[in-house]
């Protein structure tokens, strides 16, 4: 089943005007799907034109079959959730108190929080293994641990759908692990995740399927084993790149 | 999954301790506003300094009359300006993610004191036109304020207000300065110079109700909606992505926080650092969530005007500008809590 899918997407944020072109993406319910490409390549860009963010010029975004824009933006909230890249927070908050804005979504504007979303907050802190700082204050974390602690923010939103921007780039190697088998671990029960990434092996240790883009423009899209090559890499990249094989996992090397 | 899974909270795990210690300090300071009220209605100079037996309530008519028609009203008003200057900075803050926005720097400081001043230098000052005026230019200044924003073609929605509002003060401010260049200088600009720093004198019952219709529902708006507040406070994304923070909410909010100040403005002039500094006080004491720090900004601020406004009319045989003890008790009590060790922090 697809849960979100990108048709001739055409989108990008003003003054720059349209920074991606005719992008076409499926993200299927239970797959890991990483996005690939350079710096300024338009990553960032294609994940807020994939909830509805940033301005679409042309072409189409749906969740489940249905059109983005016939969806209110609280609606949407509840299936699509968003894990930002660097997520400034200007005031102390605890942590609990911040993965509790997860429960948005769900709760009335007059609601607050209950017991109920208490519990599936410190379910999400659990998850991403961070449950053991929830009484501190966002701004004592470290980078790798506040990262997680915005993951379980978007958790605590149980979406359908997850998009993650560059999620490892505060994360130490230890904490890597962590979060591929998280990722995983969502995936196999049914979420679609996509998230960008500057290290590709880390993506194709992770994700199932790829979309390169280079310049606003896909490259390709597909399985792992079929984009995962070094002609695609090295074109997207703009640079000769070797793929190495190590204990049947791909490994990617400057030639 | 990872591996460092903790067992699930049973859902009747008790309160965190903060709570309770946040019930505590909320029931402990309205007690204290409670006993102040009660001694601001009897300190004065009236029959003689530093207070009014009493007994005396009995039987003198002027000491009813005083009690009943000035320092009642008076204390009243101290509380909902002090109360509606907190509120407002606190949610202002959370609103513009900048822990130091001032309630007034929407236009509505300098557009009340350049109404002020013109009903001074053209209007010859009588207290209904000043209070007009100062009114009228405070709604001005917020409206130019929104809608310049809105004409701005850079940055997000918080850039663009912060521009605006600056911009709208500084033309508003010039307006000023030209007033009090234009003003005579033995007349008008001691009535100018004396309005700007802020003041309750000559406030009685009617500045009290109106006061009371335009906060009365603003405050009761912000307190229920306190939740959110803290998710407006996110970056403009995330926000979005959460479901909130449309630019409607935002307005409500933003007109919601800035329409008192309007209305305490107008009425008691500039009166600064109450909503600069209550509010981190209170995010100090109770932590950043206005779920705790809204109604604990709300009651510090009410306390902290009445107690200074209660010194301003009885220290000296005269009255002190409200503005300049709000700056002088404020900026002290801001330097104490600040560099009180932090005690709050518990985990590892």
């Amino acid at each position: 089943m697809i849960a979100l899918e990108a048709k001739k997407l055409c989108a990008g944020y003003p003054p720059r005007g349209t920074v991606l072109w005719e992008v076409d993406l499926d993200l299927p319910a239970g797959q890991v799907t990483a996005i690939l490409g350079p710096n300024g390549s338009g990553k960032t860009t294609l994940l807020h034109a994939l909830i509805g963010l940033a301005p679409r010029s042309s072409g189409e975004v749906r969740f489940s079959g249905k059109l983005l824009q016939d969806y209110t933006r609280r609606e949407l909230s509840r299936h699509v959730g968003l894990v930002p890249q660097e997520e400034r927070v200007a005031f102390e908050f605890t942590v609990l108190e911040y993965v509790l804005f997860g429960r948005a979504p769900h709760l009335g504007p007059l609601q607050t929080p209950g017991r109920e979303d208490v519990e599936i907050a410190h379910q999400a802190l659990a998850r991403t293994g961070v449950e053991a700082l929830h009484e501190r204050r966002l701004p004592s974390l470290s980078g790798g641990e506040r990262q997680l602690v915005v993951i379980a923010r978007a958790l605590a939103q149980e979406p359908q759908v997850l998009l993650l921007d560059e999620p490892t780039a505060h994360l130490d190697l230890g904490n890597h692990g962590r979060l591929r088998s998280l990722l995983r671990e969502l995936a196999r029960k049914g979420t679609a995740i996509c998230f960008t990434a500057h290290d590709p092996n880390f993506a194709a240790s992770c994700a199932d399927r790829l979309l390169l883009i280079r310049g606003g423009r896909v490259v390709a899209e597909g399985p792992l084993r079929q984009t995962f090559q070094e002609s695609l890499l090295s074109e997207v990249y703009g640079i000769p790149l070797r793929v190495l094989r190590r204990e049947g996992w791909p490994l990617l090397v400057e030639s | 999954m990872p591996s460092k899974t903790s067992a699930p909270k049973a859902p009747n795990a008790p309160k965190p301790l903060h709570q309770a210690r946040h019930g505590r300090l909320l029931l402990g300071l309205a007690a204290l506003l409670a006993v102040t009220f009660f001694l601001a209605l009897f300190l004065g100079r009236y029959p003689s300094p530093p207070w009014l037996p009493p007994s005396l309530l009995a039987d003198d008519r002027v000491a009813q009359s005083l009690v009943w028609n000035l320092r009642l009203p008076r204390a009243l008003l101290a509380i909902l300006v002090g109360a509606s200057l907190s509120a407002s900075g606190t949610v202002l803050q959370l609103l513009f993610r900048n822990p130091l926005v001032e309630p007034g720097f929407l236009g509505v400081s300098q557009g009340a004191a350049f109404g002020a001043s013109l009903a001074f230098v053209m209007l010859g000052g009588a207290v209904a036109a000043v209070q007009g005026l100062a009114a009228l230019f405070a709604l001005i200044g917020l409206a130019l304020a929104v809608f310049l924003a809105r004409r701005i073609r850079y940055g997000g929605w918080v850039l663009r207000l912060v521009l605006s509002g600056i911009a709208v003060s500084a033309l508003f401010a010039a307006g000023v300065g030209l007033m009090k260049y234009a003003a005579d200088p033995l007349k008008q600009l001691p009535d100018i110079v004396f309005w700007l720093l802020g003041g309750l004198w000559g406030s009685g019952w009617g500045q009290f109700w109106l006061i009371l219709a335009v906060s009365l529902p603003c405050l009761t708006l912000l307190i229920v909606l306190r939740w959110r507040l803290d998710l407006l406070s996110l970056e403009e994304a995330t926000a979005r992505s959460l479901g909130v923070g449309e630019r409607s909410e935002r307005l409500l909010v933003l007109l919601a926080a800035v329409l008192p100040v309007a209305a305490a403005t107008a009425i008691a002039g500039i009166i600064g650092w109450v909503g600069l500094i209550i509010p981190q006080l209170a995010r100090r004491l109770s932590g950043a969530s206005s779920r705790t720090s809204l109604p604990l900004a709300m009651l510090l601020g009410a306390l902290f005007l009445l107690v200074t406004d209660t010194l301003a009319r009885t220290l000296t045989s005269g009255e002190i500008p409200l503005g300049i003890l709000t700056a002088l008790l404020g900026a002290l009590l801001f330097l104490w809590v600040m560099t009180l060790p932090e005690t709050k922090e518990v985990g590892k």
